[in-house]
Order: C-alpha cells, then structure tokens, then sequence
C-alpha cells in the first residue's frame, strides 16, 4: 500500500486525473499537488498523485554527488564519475523537454 | 517499485556507476576508522532497495544499514483491527487495503484473527485498491461503511483531499490510524540512546513522505541528535549515494539535511496537502503496536470532518494511553524490529512459524515490513547474489 508507483497524467479531472502505469494500465487517482498538468510524469502513491517527477533534478544530484565524489577519488575514479555523469547527460537530453 | 521512463532505469542499472559509488563509500568509510557507523532508514522501500539489490552486502566492516520505523502496517495497533473485524462481523462493510486485509489481531473476535479470517466467516469486508474506489462504490450503492484508514504522510491526500472537497458520501465512514513518521523517528533514536546501544550516527529519511512533509523536519531532527540525515530515493544508485553523502556528512561533523531524491522533494514539500490536511485532521497523540503511545503522533478528523468519523458513528472508543497493553504475539520482536535495535533473524518465530504466507507478527504482512522483505529476499546474508542484478 506504501508503494510508490511513476506514471503519467493522460487527463486531468475535477479532483481526480486518468494516470498510465505503463503498458496501457491505466487508473483514476487522486490529484493531491498543484500545477499538475496532463503528460507530466508524476508519483503516484496509495491512489493519489503526491507529486511530479522533475526528470532534470536527477542531474542535480548527481551534481551534487559529484562534487563530493571528485574531491576524494583518485584521477582514474574521477575520470569513471566524469564518464556516468556524462552518460545521464545524454540520456537525460534525449527526448527531454 | 519500478520507474518506468530511461532516465530513471539508469538509476537502477547502471553497473559502473554503482561500483564507482562504491569506492566512495569505502574510502569515507576508512577515514572514518573501525568504529561501527549506523545508518538507520525510515521507509519500507528503502529496506526493499537495500535487501532486493543486496546493498548490505556492499558496505564497508564498519558501516551498518538499519531499518527502523518504515511500515504503517507494522504499527496499526491490534485493538483497532480488531474493531474492523468487529463491525464487518456486526454486518457493516468494511473497505480495507490488501496488506491490512491480512493483518493478525492479537485477540480473536468472533473466531477471526483477521479481516481475511473475518470475510471466510461471513463477515463484510471488501478490498480495495484505495480510498477513492471506496469512495465510488459507496456513493453508488448507499450502504453504510467503514475505511480502515492506514497510512503515513504519503497516504494522508488519498483521504484528505475526497473529504475536504466534499466527494465522500455521507455513508461513508473513515477510521483514522493515520500516523506521523518523523516523531516515531525521533522517538526510536532516543529508544537507542536509552538502552546505551550503538546510536544512530545517520539518517536515511523516506523520500515520499518527505514528498508531502518537505526536508524541513529531518533538519530539525538532524539538529535536534547531531546527527545528519539525507532524504532519498528509491533506486540502488540514489540509496548508494545517500550513504556516501551521509558518511561525507559524518566525516566532517557535519548535522544538518541534504536532499538527494531533489527530482521529488523540496525544503518545504507540497503545501497544498499540508493545507488540506491541516483543515481535515488534528494531530493528537496515538498509539504504536508494540510501542506504546507517541507525543502527537497521530492523525484524527475534525470540525465538521468529523461526521465522517467511523468511531463517533459506531460507538467506537478511541485507545487511551492508560488503556493500551502491549500488543504483539508472545516472543515477536516487531517492536524492536520498529526500532531498529533487532532484526528479523533474532526473532525465533521468523520463517519457522511466521510466513509471509502465515504471517504470526505485523511485520510479515505487508512488503514494506522488515520481516516480509527480508524473509521473501533473503535478508543481509544472501544479498550477495542478489548484488549481481546491479552488476557490483
Ligand atoms: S518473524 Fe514474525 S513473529 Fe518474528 S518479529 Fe517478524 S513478524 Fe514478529
């Protein structure tokens, strides 16, 4: 019941929204944040959409764990956190807004 | 569980960055000497992440990663099922999630020691997939009914928010077990500090709860113990780099919060559900199966709310601190299990007598329980195995 499910806003409704789990599974959920807008990619949890998902805030992190990881490792682990830092970058510039 | 779109899978999958993280983890962590690092979640599924993905298995001799309060399940008191089995026995429908459908009682009612012993004996109960469900076939069909309502912070807009705007049927009642996390977190680091075992010296603060509570109160409790916290995600690589960030943070003595899950959870969380929340429900102090009462630490209807109240319209007493017993099965260690100073394998019931299938203690019922987890992926000890599926 606690789990928490992503997935995107296909109709926003009065107080409820249509949301598609993937694979054509989709629900009526409860609409429990502001600015929710249809093909947003949100969480969904115990049948209410508690929030979206902002895609680009994943780099952030990993930013953010970058900065310390760098500052500890050593060039050749520096250079394999530049390598996955840089393969989020691509991933998350295809198809992104 | 699973995060659908590409840019999430990689958080799961990628091999090489979760050995790089690794290396970071190993390194802090020998700065840091041979003395033991505790980190303790708050959150069933960073328990789930930890054991499906064999993360244990990956930390350092001296870093232990371990689950504290994560279940809402876990901690319904038995009295309050048993009332749900009583009016569903009584006729009444009763609208119930499906890991609170198998929940053991302590106490038999009518010969059920569940709702699922009570619908096999011909009591009503009817499972749903969430509020809003009930909330339809109720308006639909006008009968009277009660809403086992479960739940953390996460799960509170599933109900608010019908109730506030008012979308619920007048025979529709609500039975509020609603409770808070961060004071049952507060209450389990101090419950460690009390019995003089190894403290907290890290926490890992749920992320969807965090969602709806903002990073606001894990600062204050950061502050409050000395002690940092960082909120995180769910996948492999988030839950790895929040140890990193945690024991960077210890290193440097550092207590305050960092937010890792930043794709979910700001500083302040989703204002609109506090609001709402705030206007349906009052926060009061509330019971904890195997724990015992918690200072504010629980959720009930008010003002006009209130006529949806399952309690008031049902003759139904409230638990009153001077009333509650201990309320776990004779040698369950859920209640330390809860608090983070046992684990499942100390328990002498786990998978010998109590299954997932037959479940003897609350925390086998529902996926979030440490007992359920561990006892379904094998716990610490096998999560080697498991490691491979992240390729570290
Ligand atoms: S194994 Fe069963 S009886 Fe033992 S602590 Fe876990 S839930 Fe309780």
């Amino acid at each position: 019941m606690c789990w928490g499910v992503p997935a995107r806003v296909v109709e926003i409704r009065e107080y409820t929204a249509i949301v598609d789990f993937g694979g054509g599974s989709t629900r009526e959920v409860v609409l429990a944040a502001n600015g929710i807008k249809e093909g947003d990619l949100v969480m969904v949890h115990a049948g209410a959409i508690i929030g979206r998902i902002s895609e680009e805030e994943i780099l952030s992190s990993l930013e953010l764990y970058k900065e310390m990881a760098t500052s500890l490792a050593d060039s050749e682990e520096r250079r394999e956190i530049e390598e996955y830092i840089q393969r989020y970058k691509q991933l998350l510039g295809v198809g992104h807004k | 569980m699973a995060e659908s779109p590409e840019s999430l899978q990689v958080l799961r999958y990628d091999a090489a960055a979760a050995s790089s993280i690794k290396k970071t983890i190993w390194r802090l962590a020998n700065k840091l000497g041979s003395k033991k690092i505790k980190l303790m979640n708050f959150c069933g599924t960073h328990e789930w992440t930890t054991v499906h993905f064999g993360l244990r298995s990956l930390m350092p001799p001296n870093v232990e990663l371990v689950a504290g309060p994560g279940c809402p399940v876990c901690v319904t008191p038995s009295y309050y099922i048993e009332q749900a089995i009583k009016l569903s026995m009584d006729g009444v429908r009763v609208f119930s999630f499906g890991d609170a459908f198998k929940l053991p009682s302590l106490r038999r009612v009518k010969g059920a020691r569940s709702l699922e012993d009570a619908k096999a004996l011909g009591g009503n109960v009817e499972v749903v997939y969430s509020f809003l469900d009930a909330v339809k076939k109720a308006s639909k069909d006008g009968k009277d009914s009660v809403f086992l309502g479960i739940g953390f912070e996460t799960t509170t807009p599933s109900y608010s928010i019908p109730l506030y705007g008012g979308h619920v049927p007048e025979n529709l009642y609500f039975m509020s077990v609603l409770r808070l996390t961060p004071p049952a977190a507060s209450y389990a680091i101090e419950a460690a500090l009390e019995r003089g075992v190894t403290p907290v010296q890290g926490i890992i603060a749920p992320g969807h709860v965090s969602t709806i509570t903002g990073a606001k109160p894990w600062d204050e409790m950061a502050r409050r113990f000395g002690i940092p916290a960082v909120v995180s995600g769910f996948e492999p690589l988030d839950l790895l780099m929040s140890i990193a960030m945690l024991l960077k943070m210890i290193w440097e003595g550092e207590a305050r919060v960092v937010i890792e899950y930043k794709r979910l959870v700001s500083w302040e969380g989703n204002r609109y559900v506090q609001e709402v929340n705030s206007r349906v429900f009052s926060v009061e102090d509330a019971a904890w199966r195997g724990l015992g009462f918690i200072p504010e630490s629980g959720l009930e209807l008010k003002g006009s709310y209130a006529a949806h109240d399952a309690f008031k319209e049902f003759g139904v007493k409230r638990l009153s601190a001077e009333e509650w017993s201990y309320d776990l099965p004779a040698a369950c260690k859920c209640a330390d299990i809860t608090l983070g100073l046992a684990k499942p394998t100390d328990c002498p019931l786990f998978k010998r007598v109590c299954m997932p299938e037959h479940p003897i203690g609350p925390c086998m019922v529902s996926l979030e329980g440490t007992c359920a987890v561990w006892a379904r992926f094998g716990g610490g000890g096998l999560a080697e195995e498991i490691a491979k599926e992240v390729g570290v």
